[in-house]
């Protein structure tokens, strides 16, 4: 008898053991499989967009922010009539019926009708109660100030993906910082589709993207917008930009270009408007270039205001080339407040002579020439300047009057920015400080690049600007109660191998007040038809400004 | 035996008193499934009522907005401008 019982026991026993190590598999072993299964049963997986940071102006208005759209899918195993549905659809979207009915005919769940729409569509679409559509909230990028600056700000585009992906500008060089992360949480429910409040919705991974705040002064931008088009259409010029940047920072408070473009609806504009050109474009500088070379001349010594030039009596010739002056008006024994007062440009063939070339190449990579100014744009190009051994005497020569040398008209406002601010070179950008998406703020602090000249040359050379602003040529449309110092330009532009001098770059560079600057700016007007020189387009388009930004910035008069 | 009795009885109505407490407590918890469900609804509804709010603010107090309310009511950009201080001189000769 007792045999039977031991055997019943072990038996019983083994089969206690077996069910318990099952039990163990089941529940601690396939543990976290079961439970996901489980979720996804009765859990929503639903995915958590997440928001591109904000760009905002220095007044923290943002230019650049987001609203709420909508993505159209339907179910087509859902849809009863798929013609009917179909020309319903593309009515209300307003899109091609064939593209909608070929999405409805797919063997699918989930297809995207249409993407970006706003509320209104969302709610219209709503109304009429097709069966199978469902809508999907997203984000998608408002301009409050509609084009406004848009070469600065770039856009979001798409990438190969799909994926946002922000090009040019702001959106192109931050777009790693403006993009979040989107995330996914999972939401437990009943039977019913009610959430179950017991069981918490793990949400993971999203991280909405940081914001930047700019420099740019939204006032400003407004007001020299404006007053571009106006100098456009004055003076039938095909194109124009300016630049109004505060040398003591390298802060850039505006930033204007014409033709431009709307960045909310970019692809209705030719690809060639999305480049800033106040980056991208390379263009001989002509007179504006004078100041650059004569404070090269004047810190090194080789000439001091007072120096006559001993070969400004008529044209000069050299390597087959003859240079004139703009006006074909010599003076003999020119001095150096002059050359520049008349924009003589015999008088800066003899300038650059007395520096040299290696000195000038040296003083030209101070002034950042042939370099990227390191702006925090997407696109800024430079034209890096020729090896020594490749430079002629006549190329020395015509870079005394800024032409033979290509730069963009960025590196020029900053170079002669420094000028501005006692010789020393800073660093231009256009955010001053990122906003993380916990609301921390990191500032970007303004970063001295190089010091080309010292300070006493910077403040001689700009009182021979302002001697030119106050005497020059632009005299009559300067500002007589404020000391401005300013140098105009007029650059023939080259075509096939020789100069059009019907067809030039007017321009005016300067900053105020000049006994401590407040901003220094650039205008350029391409190719004006009313006139042809600087003094007569870019220069009272250049003290028009002025005049608004001393009163806004409630400057008082010096005189 | 009477403890017997007593432990048992007491034992019994534990176990009806939890019983009951889960089915009260059960059945509150089913019906917070709704609730829950209804105030994500609610807040997503304000959350895009405060986005759509947002972006009406923003697009009425743009300068673009601004200006053109302004062209209609007649107001002019300002031509001239009267200062009564002017900049201080470096030195003075007395």
């Amino acid at each position: 008898m007792n045999w039977r019982y031991k055997l019943l026991l072990i038996f019983f026993s083994a089969l206690f053991g077996l069910i318990t190590l099952r039990l163990y598999y089941w529940q601690i072993v396939r543990a976290s499989d079961l439970s996901n299964m489980g979720e996804m049963q009765y859990g929503q997986i639903v995915k958590i967009p997440a928001k591109r940071g904000e760009i905002k102006t220095q007044d923290g208005f943002p230019i650049v922010t987001n609203k709420v759209s909508y993505t159209v899918f339907v179910n087509p195993k859902e849809v009863k009539n798929k013609n009917e549905t179909s020309e319903t659809l593309a009515s209300t979207l307003g899109i091609d019926v064939a593209s909608v009915s070929s999405s409805l005919s797919l063997d699918l769940f989930w297809v995207p009708i249409a993407k970006e729409i706003n509320i209104d569509k969302k709610n219209e679409i709503e109304k009429l109660n097709i069966r199978g559509i469902g809508f999907e909230q997203g984000y998608s990028r408002l301009y409050p100030e509609a084009s406004m600056a848009a070469h600065l700000l770039g856009f979001l585009g798409k990438d190969d993906n799909g994926e946002d992906k922000g090009y040019f500008g702001l959106e192109g060089y931050y777009d790693r910082l403006l993009r979040g992360k989107d995330g996914e949480a999972v939401q437990i429910r009943d039977a019913f589709g009610k959430p179950i409040l017991a069981s918490l919705s793990q949400v993971s991974g999203q991280i909405n993207g940081s914001s930047l705040i700019l420099t740019l002064d939204r006032s400003v931008q407004f007001l020299v917008e404006n007053k571009l088009k106006e100098g456009i259409e004055k003076y039938g010029a095909s194109s124009g930009m300016v630049g109004v940047m505060n040398p003591k920072t390298g802060e850039i408070i505006a930033l204007a270009a014409f033709p431009t473009f709307d960045p909310q609806k970019f692809f209705e504009y030719e690809e060639k408007l999305y480049k800033n050109p106040f980056i991208t474009d390379l263009y001989e500088p002509g007179s504006t270039f004078k100041p650059l070379i004569m404070s090269a001349a004047l810190n090194s010594k080789v000439v001091t205001p007072e120096t006559k030039c001993n070969i400004c009596s008529g044209p000069i010739t050299m390597g087959g080339y003859t240079i004139h002056t703009w006006n074909d008006k010599y003076y003999n024994d020119i001095n150096m407040v002059d050359v520049i007062m008349h924009s003589d440009n015999t008088g800066m063939v003899f300038v650059a002579q007395k520096l040299g070339l290696d000195k000038a190449l040296s003083y030209l990579g101070k002034f950042g020439i042939g370099t990227l100014t390191g702006i925090d744009l997407q696109g800024e190009i430079s034209s890096p300047l020729k090896p020594k051994e490749n430079w002629y005497q006549v190329d020395l020569a015509t870079i005394g009057f800024g032409q033979g040398i290509s730069i963009t008209p960025i590196e020029l406002l900053s170079s002669i920015s420094s000028i501005a601010n006692e010789g020393k070179r800073m660093e231009p950008h256009v955010v001053s400080a990122v906003e993380d998406p916990e609301g921390m703020v990191s500032k970007i602090y303004p970063k001295q690049v190089d010091a080309p000249i010292d300070a006493k040359t910077a403040k001689v050379m700009t009182e021979i600007m302002v001697n030119a602003v106050n005497k020059g040529e632009a005299n009559y449309a300067r500002l007589k109660d404020y000391r401005i110092a300013g140098k105009t330009g007029t650059a023939s532009i080259p075509i096939l191998g020789h100069y059009d001098p019907n067809q030039t770059i007017a321009s005016f560079v300067g900053f105020a007040p000049a006994e401590n600057p407040k901003f220094a700016m650039l205008v350029i007007f391409d190719r004006p038809t009313a006139s042809i020189y600087g003094a007569e387009t870019a220069a009272p388009v250049f003290f028009s400004i002025a005049k608004d930004l001393l009163l806004y910035y409630g400057i008082s008069p010096s005189r | 035996m009477k403890n017997h009795k007593i432990i048992l009885y007491i034992l019994i109505f534990t176990a009806l008193s939890l019983g009951l407490t889960r089915l009260i407590i059960s059945n509150n918890m089913s019906t917070s499934g709704t609730v829950l469900g209804k105030v994500s609804e609610e807040l997503s509804k304000y959350q895009t009522e405060n986005l759509l709010l947002s972006e009406k603010v923003l697009n009425l107090s743009s300068f673009l907005n601004i200006s053109k309310k302004a062209d209609k009511l007649g107001f002019q950009p300002k031509k001239t401008a009267y200062s009564i201080t002017s900049v201080l001189p470096i030195a003075v000769k007395p």
